[in-house]
This record gives C-alpha cells, structure tokens and sequence, in this order.
C-alpha cells in the first residue's frame, strides 16, 4: 500500500464520493416508496444487464467486455459496485463507463441508454457489434437490440434478434427463449 | 445318509444334478446380485445426467427468474415416470419451479440447508434423490432437485429374476437330463459285472471270465475278479482233492477203529473172565471154608445139648462165639467183595420193624450186659412198623453200628432211636440214630473211617480186633439204599452215628404176629408138628447137623443123599418141603428140582437151595431152577429157622385156607361171579384173590371220589375211573358193575351231561357191595404180593424199561440190569431168552439182545 500510485488514489477517493453518493441516495430516502420500486427496478435491469452478457457471443474474442451507461452516473457507478468481484466469462474482465453523445462507442460491448434517446444516437451503433439495451417503446424499431420494459410488475424483455445477427451478435437460445413482445 | 441305500444310478444323477445345481444357483445370485448394483447405479447415474440436462436448459430461466419457462422445462421430465419430483431454486433458496408426477401428492419442501450442502445424493427407501447446483460461468445460479422412485428398478429387477430362474431351470433340467443318460456309461458295466457275478455263484462254474469293456476303475476291478476266480477255481480243485484224500483216511481210520473194537471186546472178555474166576475163586472158597465151619457149627450145638460139666459148656459157650465171629467175618469178605463187583442185590420183602430192632437188641445185650453198659431202643411212636425193604441189610448196618458202640463203649450207654422224618406217598423216611458215651473218633478219624481194612487207629485193631471191614460194608449197604451213615463225635466223649432211609409202609398190618425175627427172639424153636421135610444132601456130617436141627424142631424129615434119590423121593411120597443141596454126585439139586417141577402135583412145594457158596449166581441159578429160597450154608440155626417160617407158615396158612376155604374165602362172593372170574383168570386162584383185594383197595374210595369229581365237573376223571371199573369189572365177573361203569363211561364220552348224575349214582350203588365183599376177603400170604425177587410190579415195570432203554442206547449198565432181572424171567420160564440174552451181551452185541428183550415182554405180557 505504501506504494500506490497517486492515480490510484485519487480514483479510489473518487470512487469512494461515488459510494457515498450511492448510500445517501439509496438509504437516506428510504420512506420514499417510489424511489424503493425504482431502486427495485433499477437492482434487476443492473442483473439483466450482467445476465445478457452471459448469454451473448461476440464476433470477435474479448479479452475485457465495456459496459458502456449514457449518461447516467449514478448508474453507471451502480454497475461498478455490482461488477466488483465478477468476471462475466472466466478470464474475461469486466469494465464500466460513462459515456455521452461525444464519446467514441466503437469501444463499448454493451451500451445501456437508461433514458430515451434520439434515432441519431441510436445510428452511431447500428449493426456494429454492440448490444444495445434501451428503456423506450420504440427502442428495437430505431434499430435497438433489447428493450426492458414492465409487465405484471415484472422487468421483461424482447429481443430484436434480426439486427443482433446484422450486428454480428450470437445471442442464445435459451435468451431468445425468453424473449417476448412488449405489450401495445 | 439316505443316500447309502440308493442306486449307484441315482447317486451320478443325484451328484450331477447337485454339483450343477450349486454352481447354476451360485452364478444366478452372483449375477442377480450384479445387476442389483448395475441396475441401481444406472438409476444413480441416470438421474444425474437428468439433473445436468435440467440445469443446462435452466441457466436462462434463473438468470433471468422466469418460472414459466423453467415450468417447461421441467414438465419435460413427465416423459420419466420414475421421477416423482423436480425442484428449481434460485441461489436465494427460493423455489422458482416444481414438478410432480401422479404419484407423488405431498408438498415437497427441500430445506435451504440441503440446497447449500449440493452437489448431494440421498437414498432413501422410497427414493433417491439428486441435488444438483446450476451455475454459469462459475456463478451459482440455484439448484435443480430431482427425486426418483424405484418402480423401474424394481421391475427391472423382477424381471431380472424370473429370467435369471428360469435360465437356472431350463440349464437344471438339461444337466439332469444329460446326467440320466450319462450314468449309464458308468452303471451298465456295473451291472452287468454284478449279473456276471451272480451267474457265476449260480451256476458255480468258475472258468467263465468277466469281459472288460474299459480300461477304468471297472476295468481295473474286473480285471481284479477274473484273477480271483482262477485263483478260486484253482483252490476249489485242491480242496476236492483233501475231501477225496481225507474221506480215504476217513475209511482207513475206520477199518483201525474197528480194529481196535475188535481188540477191546477181547480184552473185555478177558476180563470179565478174570473177574468171573475171581467170583468162582471166592465161592469156592466161601465153600471150602463153610463145610468145615458148618461141621463145627452144627456139632457145637449138638454138644451143647448134651450133658455138660460147667467147664465144658464154658469151652463150648467159647468154641461157638469164635466160631460165630469168624463166620461173620467171612461173611463180611464175602460181603465186600459182592459190594466190589456190584453183585449187591437189595431185597424188597415186607418186615416187622420191632422185629427188626429185637433181632440187634439179641445180638448185642449179651455183650452189653457183660461190659454193664445201659442198652435202651426207642421207637417213636409214630414210626410205622410194618415196612418194605431190605430187613436183613438194614439189620445188618444197624447191629454193625449198635455192636461197634458197644465195643468202643467202657461205661455208659448206647442208646437207639428210631424217628419219623418225612412221609412222601406211601413211603416213609426213617432216622436211624446209634448214641454211644464211647471212646470218640477225632476229625482225622472220621475221614478214615468207611475207608475199607482201616479202623480208627491201629491201636485199636489191637485192643478191639476186627477186621475193618464192617462200616465199609455199611457205608455201601447205606449208599444202595440211597442214603449215607453221619458221624459226629467228639473224642473221650462218645458219638453219634445216623443215617436216614425211605422204606415202603407196607399196606396191610401183619395178620401173623410171628415173624422170624420174633422166632429167633424166643430163642424157643418153633414145632411144626405132623410136618414132613425132604433132605436132599451128599454131605454127611452136613445131613447129621440138619437132620438134628430139623428134629429139635419137631419135623419129620426123610434124607435123600442126590438129587436122584431126592426126585424118587419126591414123586412117591408128600412133602411139607424140600431143603436142596446144590452141588452133589448123580444128580445136582438144579436138576433135580427142575425134574420135581416138571411134575405138576409137585409144582407147588417149597424147594429150599442150601447153597455153600453165597454167590449170587447160584442164588439166580437155584431160582432158575424152580426153588423158593436159599440157605447158605454153614446152616445156623436162626437163619434156618427163619426161612422154615417163611415157607412152612406159608404151607400152613394155605392149608388152614383150603379147610377154611368155605368160610374166608367163600365159593360166592356176589356181586362177583367167581367161577367166571376164574376162568377169566386161568384158574389161578392166588392171582383171582389177588385181584379181587386190590380192587378194594384201590377203589374202596371209588364212590366218595366219584361224588367228588362230579361236583368240580371233572368229567376227563370220571371217564377215567368208570373205564377203569368196567375193565376191572369185567375180568371179575361183576356183570352189573361192569355194565354201570360203561354206561358212565359212554354218557361222558357223547357228552351227554344230564345223564351223567343218575348213571353215576346207579354206579355206586353197584359199587358199594362190590367194596364190601372184597374188604372181607383175608388178606393173600405177603409172597403172592411180591415178585419172587422181591421186586414189587411197579419196580419191575421200570427195571425192564430201563433195561431196554439201555439195550437201546447200548449203555453197559444193560448188564447190570440185566444180572437183576435174570432171576425174574427165569422163574417165568424164559429159560431160552435168558440164555440168548446172555449170549449176547456177554458180546456186548445190544442190537441182538433187543428183539430178545421184546420177545420176553410179549410174552410176560400174555401171562
């Protein structure tokens, strides 16, 4: 410990703001019962999220997989917590950010757009291999792979599996299985 | 052990079956039990590939809590019926699916503690169940249960068994098969060696040779047999030849024992020979010996009954006692050697017992007077006194005993008791006891003492003299009367000499008080007035003695000098008696009294041998000839007396019968037809009295015994008796008698019951008078009841059974018999069969001798 790098302390003491940001927002409103189902809610996408990995196969073999939040940092801070001591596949690391419209996203494997975005946003991912995963009703027909929705107070999703084979994403059976359509 | 007395057949089959029954059953469970395993461990591994399958196609439904799609899954598994449930959960324990098959219809709850303790496998009797976590890239996602019944199993299993069994079954029933019919490869051969052999026993031919078939133990042992039987064969031909070698020495041994038969026979015929010169030599000693001894008998008597000084008389008084011991004591030697050569013949005559006791008590009371010692004789009371037996051999041991303890005797007394002991029929057993306060005989003594030429002591010889031969002679006179003389002495005390002896009781009491013994007691003679006496005797001085004897007694007496002149005599005039000398020129007294007999008005007179030599073949020979009795000579006075009595009273009494005859004997004697009777009975008066006496005395108790056996319904004895009666009846022509007895005898025979009582009351009443008369007939002269030896009928009866047992069985003891009966058939004129019997059992040939034994009793019987 002696040794560590001043990078590495200054990130872990940003880290540590971002914990204790965390905490307040999730336990110092407590009585609020709106925000407990969307901290519900929240806690489950953040499990799906790391579940589709799982079950998707990506062109080419990765050595870390990009999960990649659009601006939300509370989020993606979440995911980072959660991901803490999880390797998706074996040897194969697991890595968070927080990107914007600015950033590149040719890095990110995984992008989660847990606000409606624009087609144009949208556009900059199209059939590249990336999987999207969005929160809006016309997510899949902007060219989105997976939307989250809510259905009989449960997150499920559908899977737009003909541009996740145009993105050269191999997604599994067993998911595709789950896999139904939003109601209208 | 069952199996020992089974068939070699069905021990291979029984073996076969067994060894392969144990190994079939063996592999069958061995195999039953793998498939157990095999069965259990596919189910195990079976149910886990499931698990695996469930879990893989449940990642997505975890991961992503979708229980609609992980129902689905699960309800794949209805496709297995053995599984009974499967359960999906979450990694938070929570069940996120389930399913059940119709069977199982219990909530199944799986603790979160099980879940954490998966990968887990339980076995439980109804289940076995599976825990299986599902995890995706090393994450756990949750846990798929899975539970499975055995029902497959178990029907795999039975299924298992019935084939497993059934295989065990069909190979049992095929190796049994097999094994029925492989046994004969080993049980014929056996069978057939067995027929062979049993061939061969049958028909003992022994050449024949057992085929061998294989070269196998059978082989082997068949092999072993066939060298057997030549062996066998081999010492069958030997032993053929010992038998045929060994009946050879059979034959030849027989030729030397004949021989040496042979052989014997002649050293027998010496020796009886010898023995015969040896009786010849002893007669003709007793006889030189007795011619003087009678001379100086007779004169000394003669002399005493002339004037005499005192001196004289003592010289004579001591001439006649010393002539009087040294007759005794050649009479013992004569005595003893008759005892020697078992010539010791046993007289059975009727006899006064007083008689007998007074003649000792005079033989003695002179000499007991003279050393003062007390003589006393008791007889009980009780004791009968007319008895049959020995009288004179009787007296003999007993005036031996008595004299004996007056010799020994200083001071004191000898006492005499006669006792009743046991009475056994009509027999009595009497206890003879000498008493003397004698000298006494120490135990060594005793030992000694019926040793022959031994006294006690030889000192005593000296002082006493003696010859030592008289309790010899007793001891054997004691033994051929079936008893033994006892002593018991203590020394310088005295002793006791006894001896018991059964005697007859003679049946009637003696009507003529004077007997002999009571004569010679007198010491007065007897006067036979009116009598005539023939004297037939060479001897002169013998003449003179008898004819001074015979005149003291008042008989008149005629002398002829031979037997010649004796016959002459005979025929031309009438004689009371004939005294006989046997041996004398012209003609010998057998002869002569042969001739006498020979004429029939003479057949009845008593003919009296005097005989020099006492033998007793002189005594058959004079009975032979047709005499009544004997006297040895030299004549005393007692003994003639004696015998005179027996034959003159006889002559007396039989006249006093014919003058009587209307009186005692009556002509009538209903209910008997005496004139018939004597026809029947051949005109022999004596035999008709005879006769007609024992038919009261043998059925003077008819009637009460009849009334006795018709009480106990004994019908087999009143059958007896009146069959008895009718013969009885009918030879003494008591017609009425006769003729009730058969009528009984019939009544009981065709069982005609209900007569019975009134036949047999009728039958006493013919009875009864029958009794009366003849209880008033007066008893025949003792002579007619007894044999002329002596012998009563039944004791003849059993001598001439025993005789001709004897024949039969060739026993030597036929000779002896034979030497008693001699004089018997004699008198019955079976003078031809005696000598053909003595023709041949001096050859010892018994085969010969039985038809001549048969031939005289054919002919006793006639008579």
């Amino acid at each position: 410990m002696l040794f560590l790098h001043q990078n590495v302390i200054q990130s872990l003491l940003r880290n540590l703001r971002i914990a204790i940001i965390v905490f307040i927002f999730l336990h110092l409103m407590p009585t609020h019962a709106d925000s407990d189902d969307i901290d519900r809610e929240l806690k489950i996408k953040i499990a799906y999220l790391y579940h589709f990995a799982q079950f998707t196969q990506w062109a080419k073999p990765l050595s870390t997989l990009n999960y990649c939040v659009f601006h939300d940092e509370v989020i993606s801070e979440l995911l980072k917590t959660t991901f803490i001591g999880k390797n998706s596949s074996g040897t194969v690391k697991l890595a968070v950010h927080a990107i914007t419209e600015h950033d590149d996203v040719d890095s990110c494997q995984i992008i989660f757009f847990p606000h409606a975005v624009s087609k144009d946003v949208l556009n900059t991912t199209y059939h590249k291999p990336i999987l999207t995963v969005g929160v809006q009703k016309d997510f899949t027909q902007l060219g989105g792979i997976v939307y989250l929705f809510e259905e009989d107070q449960k997150i499920r999703f559908f899977i737009n599996n003909i541009d996740a084979q145009e993105s050269n994403l191999k997604i599994n059976s067993q998911l595709l299985t789950l896999s139904r359509l939003p109601p209208l | 052990m069952m199996l020992q007395n089974k068939s070699i057949k069905f021990k291979l089959v029984f073996i076969t079956a067994l060894s392969s029954g144990i190994a079939l059953l063996v592999f069958s469970i061995i195999l039953f039990a793998y498939e157990i395993t095999f069965v259990k461990h596919d189910l195990i591994e079976n149910l886990q590939i499931q698990s695996d399958i469930i879990s893989e196609n449940s990642l997505a439904s975890l991961a992503f809590m979708d229980n609609s799609s992980a129902e689905r899954t699960l309800n794949a598994l209805k496709y297995n019926p053995d599984i009974m449930y499967a359960g999906l959960y979450n990694n938070q324990q929570k069940r996120l699916a389930e399913y059940k098959n119709a069977q199982q219809h219990d909530n199944v709850t799986i603790s979160k503690d099980e879940l954490v303790s998966a990968p887990a496998l339980i076995s439980t009797k109804k289940y076995t169940q599976v825990i299986h976590p599902i995890q995706l890239n090393g994450e756990l996602l949750g846990h798929v249960v899975l539970r499975s019944n055995f029902n497959s199993l178990h029907k795999k299993l039975r299924n298992y068994i019935i084939i497993i069994f059934g295989l065990f079954g069909l190979a049992f029933l095929i190796a049994l098969y097999l094994s029925s019919q492989l046994q004969r490869v080993v049980t014929r051969p056996i069978l057939y060696f067995a027929n062979f052999i049993h061939d061969v026993s049958e028909s003992k031919i022994h050449n024949a040779k057992a085929v061998k078939e294989s070269n196998d133990e059978l082989g082997y042992l068949i092999d072993a047999f066939n060298v057997m039987l030549e062996q066998l064969t081999l010492s069958f031909k030997k032993r053929d030849e010992a038998e045929r070698s060994l009946s050879h020495h059979l034959s030849h041994l027989q030729e030397i024992i004949h021989e040496q038969t042979l052989d014997l026979q002649k050293s027998l015929e010496i020796a009886d020979s010898a023995n015969h010169s040896k009786s010849e030599f002893l007669a003709n000693m007793s006889h030189e010996i007795r011619t003087p001894m009678n001379a100086i008998m007779g004169m000394t008597h003669l002399v005493k009954s002339t004037p005499l000084t005192e001196k004289q008389l003592y010289y004579i008084n001591k001439i006649d006692v010393s002539t009087q011991i040294l007759m005794s004591i050649i009479n013992d030697i004569l005595d003893y050697s008759k005892i020697e050569s078992g010539k010791m013949l046993l007289d059975n005559t009727s006899f006064l017992l007083d008689d007998l006791m007074v003649y000792v008590i005079d033989s003695v009371s002179i000499k007991a007077h003279q050393k003062n010692i007390g003589l006393s004789f008791v007889i009980d009371n009780d004791v009968p006194r007319r008895l049959v037996g020995d009288s004179l051999r009787l007296g003999q041991i007993l005036l031996n005993l008595v004299s004996n303890a007056v010799k020994f005797t200083e001071i004191g007394n000898v006492l005499v008791n006669v006792e009743r002991r046991n009475d056994i029929e009509n027999h009595v057993e009497l206890h003879f006891s000498v008493c003397d306060t004698g000298i006494g005989l120490s135990a060594q003594q005793i030992d000694r003492l019926f040793q022959p030429f031994s006294q006690a002591d030889s000192s005593i010889t000296r002082k006493y003299g003696g010859t030592g031969l008289g309790l010899s002679i007793c001891k054997q006179l004691a033994e051929l009367m079936n008893t033994s003389i006892q002593v018991r002495s203590t020394e310088g005390k005295g002793s006791i000499f006894s001896f018991d002896v059964i005697l007859l009781i003679a049946p009637e009491e003696l009507t003529d008080k004077n007997s002999m013994i009571v004569k010679t007691t007198d010491t007065t003679s007897p006067h036979y007035k009116h009598q005539r006496v023939l004297l037939v005797e060479d001897n002169e001085i013998n003449r003179e003695v008898a004819i001074e004897l015979l005149t003291s007694m008042d008989l008149e007496v005629k002398i002829a000098s031979n037997g010649q002149e004796g016959l002459e005599l005979a025929m031309s005039e009438s004689f009371d008696l004939i005294l006989m000398d046997i041996q004398m020129p012209v003609m010998d007294g057998l002869t002569a009294t042969q001739l006498i007999r020979a004429e029939k008005s003479l057949q009845s007179i008593p003919i009296i041998a005097m005989t020099a030599n006492a033998m007793t073949s002189d005594y058959e020979k004079s009975i032979a000839a047709g005499m009544n009795d004997h006297l040895s000579k030299p004549i005393e006075m007692d003994k003639l007396i004696s015998t005179l009595n027996r034959w003159l009273r006889i002559d007396m009494s039989t006249k006093k019968a014919q003058k009587s005859n209307q009186t005692s004997f009556p002509n009538t004697l209903e209910p008997f037809n005496l004139e018939k009777a004597a026809k029947l009975t051949n005109d022999n008066a004596e035999l008709l009295h005879h006769l007609l006496l024992s038919f009261a005395k043998r059925y003077h108790d008819a009637p009460k015994k009849l009334r006795e056996f018709i009480d106990t319904k004994n019908f087999t004895e009143i059958e007896h008796l009146a069959h008895s009666l009718k013969g009885v009846a009918g030879t003494l022509a008591a017609q009425e008698l006769k003729e009730a007895a058969s009528a009984l005898e019939n009544a009981v025979r065709n069982h005609r019951y209900d007569e019975i009582e009134n036949l047999l009351n009728q039958l006493i009443i013919e009875l009864n008078p029958a009794i009366q008369a003849t209880k008033s007939l007066p008893d025949l002269p003792d002579v007619v009841k007894e044999t002329e030896m002596g012998l009563s009928e039944n004791e003849l009866h059993e001598l001439l059974t025993e005789f001709r047992a004897a024949l039969n069985s060739k026993q030597l003891k036929a000779l002896e018999i034979f030497s008693d009966l001699k004089p018997y058939f004699l008198k019955q004129g079976l003078r031809q069969e005696v000598q053909e019997l003595d023709h041949f059992l001096e050859k010892l040939d018994f085969p010969h001798a039985l038809p001549i034994l048969d031939r005289c009793l054919l002919s006793l019987k006639e008579k």
